[in-house]
């Protein structure tokens, strides 16, 4: 059983990353791309804890740095420390509710802002000028546009829980 | 001691997993161009290509359509311009020979374009865009590589209207060129002839025929065409001779006009003689 969901999660996390370097691109705004990878490494943290999230962070990390052929490494040591800090967020009672509320969102915004500020702003050392300023503005809008396809696993877990809002 | 690693260990696991992941990492980015990253790379790369070529025609189907206008204007583009390379290459072959014409003539010639022609009439002629403004008088010939072309008939400033070898109202003095034989070229309407050659004298099929060079209006020995058919008229002391002329004058495009040739003291002597003749047939 526990074989059956690790194979489950590992297909899902081949597919992101897959759809991180084909399909995902297509909704580059500019050169601002949302990281649906880093959306599977928060989910990971939620559902299975902080172990799990490091390591997923890291292999997840690791097949992007060699998929997209930048600085190998880096997208690794992000997503394990981001994985890391997303552990903090796993609570075994509270992950529907996470998954179902705006909390995810919110988490992901945060954890998003982490991932990119760090990504950012080791990449653009010896590239930028003003590495701040440009790890703020990319890191920023990545994050932002991140956030926004939070709305994927949002509404499939709304769906499948059905969870009926109430709006008193 | 054993115990009590392993009990730090399951103590501060995450803390464990993550220092090994952070230190892979770095390992990972310090080692970045050694050969056995690159190894693992192009392995996974290969890897990961095979599944992206299945994946990969979402994205294409997406740019299908910008792709296909891209690629049609493109078409467009590269058609336009092969067939202006070809056009331009066509060109420089015929500048090329009237070049070399040209530095083969012993007689001033003004270079002109054909800009409209009538070929389906009895009597055809042809506009090129030089005129009286370049030096172009009425009664000069015009050649081109191939031949003779016509004779200017109306000059305006910057046209000229040339009659050519296939109107009826033109006759030019030629010669069969190997055996001296001469006779007037005229076109008939459908034929160009070459006439008053009696049925004694020595013509054959392929045999040039060149201006004589008795005309007051055509320099000497410019190619005229070449006997085609060789016949006899019923009741006539004449051959019947068609001729191919020498010009294409469906491909014509450049002509070339031939300067200040009319002979005035030949014009002047030929025309009082004919006067004082006219005369004498009238007392």
């Amino acid at each position: 059983m526990k074989t059956q969901m690790v194979l489950r999660e590992v297909s899902i996390a081949l597919s992101l990353i897959v759809m991180q370097t084909t399909i995902i691109p297509l909704f580059a705004i500019e050169l601002y791309v949302p990281d649906v990878v880093l959306l599977w490494v928060v989910y990971i943290a939620l559902r299975f804890g902080q172990i799990e999230a490091t390591i997923g962070g890291f292999c997840s990390g690791f097949l992007q740095d060699i998929l997209a052929g930048q600085l190998l490494g880096l997208s690794a040591l992000v997503k394990t420390i981001t994985g890391f800090v997303a552990g903090y967020f796993y609570n075994e009672n509270t992950f529907e509710q996470t998954m179902t509320t705006l909390r995810y969102t919110m988490i992901v915004f945060v954890l998003s802002l982490l991932h990119n500020g760090l990504y950012f702003f080791i990449f653009y050392q010896g590239v930028k000028d003003s590495v701040i300023l440009a790890t703020i503005e990319t890191g920023g809008i990545t994050t932002l546009y991140t956030t926004v396809f939070t709305f994927i696993p949002f509404f499939y877990y709304t769906r499948k829980h059905r969870v009926v809002w109430n709006r008193s | 001691m054993l115990e009590r690693v392993f009990h730090i260990f399951t103590l501060y696991k995450e803390y464990v997993v993550l220092s090994c992941c952070i230190i892979l990492s770095l390992t990972l980015l310090t080692t970045n161009d050694s050969p056995q990253i690159k190894r693992i790379r192009s392995v996974v790369s290969v890897g990961f290509g095979i599944v992206q070529e299945y994946v990969s025609f979402v994205p294409q189907y997406f740019s299908l359509r910008s792709e296909n206008a891209l690629l049609r204007r493109k078409n467009i583009a590269l058609a336009d311009e092969a067939n202006r390379l070809r056009e331009a290459k066509l060109e420089n072959y015929r500048l090329r020979r009237m070049l070399e014409f040209k530095e083969r003539a012993t007689f001033p010639m003004k270079a002109a374009f054909v800009v409209s022609k009538d070929l389906l009439l009895l009597r055809n002629t042809i506009t090129i865009n030089v005129g009286y403004n370049d030096g172009i008088r009425e009664q000069m010939p015009v050649v081109n590589e191939d031949g003779l072309v016509g004779l200017v008939t109306h000059v305006s400033a910057n046209y000229a209207l040339v009659t050519i070898l296939l109107n009826t109202s033109l006759r030019v003095s030629g010669k069969i060129q190997r055996s001296r034989v001469d006779g007037i070229i005229q076109w008939d309407g459908s034929v160009l002839l070459f006439e008053n050659v009696p049925r004694t004298r020595d013509v054959q099929v392929g045999d040039v025929i060149v201006t004589s060079g008795y005309s007051q209006f055509f320099v000497p020995n410019i190619r005229i065409g070449v006997v085609r058919e060789l016949g006899d008229q019923p009741g006539s002391l004449f051959k019947k001779i068609v001729v191919t002329p020498a010009v294409d004058f469906v491909k014509l495009e450049e002509v070339f006009v031939i300067l200040g040739h009319a002979n005035e003291e030949q014009l002047n002597l030929e025309s009082s003689v004919r006067g004082v003749l006219s005369q004498t047939r009238s007392k």
